[in-house]
């Protein structure tokens, strides 16, 4: 097991840069998400530690051992960087067993043949395929064949494990059983993890620590509620899952909290994580399942959008209501079975009709976000 | 799931197993020096094993038996694979511990790009002398004993002889409307290839692609493979880019086809070999490599799988004495098929 240690780590294909200038420290034993939309550089970093890519500059280390360093000129093979990974693709050998791909990385280093049956035993048994270790890759399912390829990984006794979008090829049931199976091995094995992922579910399940990276820039990373809950820019906010963003203006603002205007003159107040200027304009973000509705008779109120329901749409359990107060269209998704959602006296099956004027606030966690400002966030 | 599980039970499918004798580890074995293919014989009896990684090794069994003829006891594994996947195995192999492969066997565009991470051994044929150095990747990191050649095909039920175009120009007439199949030009593969060297050699410009597009209003299908289909049955009446091998592969079966090369630019493919540095049996991946250079090698390229070889005097497939002897065009380099491709996004 090992900590990382990178710094100043540059790369460009052709004019575009796609990693610029990242520094980051892993702990020993740490589990990190690499996650961000295409393009965003994250594989590359990955990609990078694992040495198949070669940076222009800076330096990765793996505990005390640099592994890349351009200004020393050090840039170690794969197989000299003790790593194990895993592929979107599971790079399997089709003509070998399930035994015979396990064992690979130990005949090639010339481990005894007594060694290598045992630690494939151990590996095949860790991910529940002993069973299968006369078994081709061709004949098992593709959940049972990235279980392959993580025993294939581990069985080297990596000091760093390292997963390329390892469960994008599998369907959303299979997926979440492989990310409890990878979360088991990896405490089991007590392995520092870099998992890359454009997917918030996978990042949220798994990482001890998300690294949201945007234009090949870590942009915001921490323990997954805190990137989830307080996105520090729109893009990340976005990127994990808010769908309401409106312009606003600052009325007044403390270090944790601040009063916004939106839309028609509606205030809002919010939670803030640094404070905002007075009469300064930023962006909002609330996610839409975070947001309140309920009837209205119309009057403003402090802390509420009021405004008519515009439209509806029935989004498989949920209820999609668009709400407007005239400038500004709120979403909000709804669960009809959950009368809570939709509070005051009620509104017939819990679906206001077109027309109904109501008042809209975001629950508590609703996040207000600013792209180039301090962010805020409500506390509603 | 589903493409992962197609691609393991196609690469299952096409793998082959010829002379299956050997007893090779997968530990790497060291390269010899050796001057001859006596001297790399000897070392690779040892090795006993290589494994060959490409887009089309089935086709090439029956070459890989005939070099299993002249040195028995060497096991050829080979798998049918190519494009990102063979990116991701290659990478897979390296991060658990070194490559499985001994060769790769693949267009020029891939190796270059193999070579640039630092993949590839360098390595001369032995025993190739009189080959052309255009045939040699730099610092032999690559070789190529044959070429594809790639020019048209047209159904002789549809198409007379006398209406069968011969130059470039001819093939964007519109006496040609609505009758010609092409696999679409705005995915990577060989019919953008094809355009790119007739462009570098100035065989056709982007104003030919214009008037091909409005003139010929050629059918465009998925793939070069259902293009000719098309023609094979009558719907289309000429495909724009045939390989030869498929050609004769298809005559054989029976089709209706003559093979025509344009006067002014035929397409000759350059199909690599090229030994991964630290493959487990670099002696007998080296004398396979090798054997290919020899008459005999040349010799089963020709008759097997229609490919030119590229030793002087080398054998010509069968049939190929009546394409004449068009001008050759060559792969113009990546940045020229790139900008080839993008400016046919913007046409098609």
């Amino acid at each position: 097991m090992t900590s990382i240690v990178i710094n100043n780590l540059h790369k460009s294909f052709g004019t575009k840069t796609v990693l610029d200038h990242v520094g980051l420290e892993v702990e020993d034993g740490e589990f990190i998400c690499l996650l961000g939309p295409s393009g965003c550089g994250k594989s590359t970093l990955l990609r990078s530690i694992a040495g198949l890519e070669s940076p222009e500059g800076g330096s990765i280390y793996l505990g005390d051992d640099a592994v890349f360093d351009n200004k020393a000129g050090i840039n170690k093979t794969p197989e000299q960087r003790k790593l194990g990974m895993v592929f979107q693709s599971f790079a399997l050998w089709p003509h070998k067993s399930v035994f015979e791909n396990v064992a690979y990385p130990l005949k090639r280093a010339k481990v005894s043949k007594s060694e290598i049956r045992e630690r494939v035993r151990e590996a095949l048994i860790m991910v529940d395929l002993w069973g299968h270790r006369d078994a081709y890759p061709g004949t098992l399912s593709g959940g049972q064949q990235q279980r392959v390829a993580l025993a294939r990984a581990v069985v080297p006794r990596p000091r760093l494990l390292l997963l390329d979008e390892p469960l994008s090829s599998l369907d959303t049931n299979l997926r979440a059983q492989m990310r409890r199976e990878i979360r088991r091995i990896q405490q089991h094995l007590g392995a520092t993890a870099v998992y890359v992922t454009h997917d918030k579910e996978d990042a949220g399940g798994l990482a001890d620590r998300v690294l949201v990276l945007q234009d090949g820039k870590i942009v915001q990373q921490g323990a997954p509620r805190d990137v989830f809950v307080a996105p520090k820019t729109a893009f990340v906010a976005e990127f994990v899952g808010f769908d309401n963003f409106f312009e606003a203006l600052v009325v007044d603002s403390g270090e944790e909290q601040a009063t916004i205007e939106i839309g028609n003159g509606n205030r809002l107040t919010a939670a803030v994580t640094s404070r905002l200027e007075a009469g300064s304009k930023t962006t909002v973000a609330i996610r839409s399942r975070l947001v309140r509705v309920s009837p209205h008779d119309g009057t403003p109120v402090d802390g509420a959008i009021v405004g008519t329901v515009v439209s509806k749409a029935h989004l498989g359990d949920d209820v999609e209501i668009v709400i407007s107060d005239g400038i500004a269209e709120v979403v909000a998704r709804v669960r009809p079975g959950y009368a809570r959602d939709i509070e005051v006296g009620g509104f017939a099956l819990a679906q206001p009709p077109v027309g109904t004027v109501v008042a809209v606030e975001g629950k508590r966690k609703g996040a207000h976000v600013a792209p180039t400002s301090p962010s805020i966030r409500t506390n509603a | 799931m589903k493409n992962t599980t197609k691609f393991a039970t196609i690469a299952v499918a096409s793998m082959l197993l010829i002379s299956g004798c050997g007893g090779s580890s997968e530990t790497a074995s060291q390269a010899v020096n050796a001057t001859s293919a006596a001297e790399l014989y000897e070392a690779a009896k040892a090795e006993g094993k290589i494994t060959v990684y490409g887009p089309t090794e089935n086709l090439y069994a029956a070459v890989y038996e005939d070099f299993s003829a002249e040195y028995p006891g060497i096991e050829i594994v080979t798998s049918d694979i190519f494009g990102q996947e063979l990116d991701a195995r290659l990478e897979g192999e390296q991060v658990a511990g070194g490559f499985e492969a001994d060769l790769v066997h693949i267009g020029v565009s891939d190796t270059e790009r193999y070579n640039d991470k630092g993949y590839l051994a360098s390595f001369t044929p032995v025993e190739a002398d009189g080959l052309d150095e255009k045939f040699v990747g730099p610092d032999g990191s690559w070789s190529v004993p044959s070429q594809h050649l790639y020019a048209t095909a047209y159904n002789t039920k549809v198409l007379s002889e006398d209406e069968v175009p011969t130059t470039w120009a001819e093939l964007a007439d519109s006496d040609l409307a609505g009758k010609i199949a092409t696999a679409t030009p705005k995915q990577s593969g060989v019919t953008p290839q094809v355009l790119a060297s007739a462009l570098a050699a100035r065989a056709i410009d982007e104003a030919w692609v214009d008037s091909f597009k409005a003139e010929a209003r050629p059918k465009i299908f998925p793939s070069v493979a259902n293009a000719l289909q098309s023609t094979v049955t009558g719907e289309t009446a000429i495909s724009l880019v045939a390989g030869y091998g498929t050609y004769m592969r298809q005559v054989e079966q029976g089709a209706p086809l003559e093979f025509v090369a344009m006067d002014d630019g035929a397409y000759y493919s350059d199909v690599a070999y090229a030994v991964l540095d630290g493959g487990p049996n670099p002696n007998a991946a080296r004398l396979l490599v090798s054997w290919m250079f020899s008459d005999a090698g040349q010799a089963s390229i020709a008759k097997h799988i229609f490919e030119f070889g590229t030793m002087p005097d080398a054998p010509l497939p069968a049939g190929a004495d009546k394409i004449g002897n068009p001008v050759r065009l060559a792969y113009p380099g990546a940045e020229k098929y790139r900008s080839t491709l993008e400016m046919l996004n913007t046409k098609f």
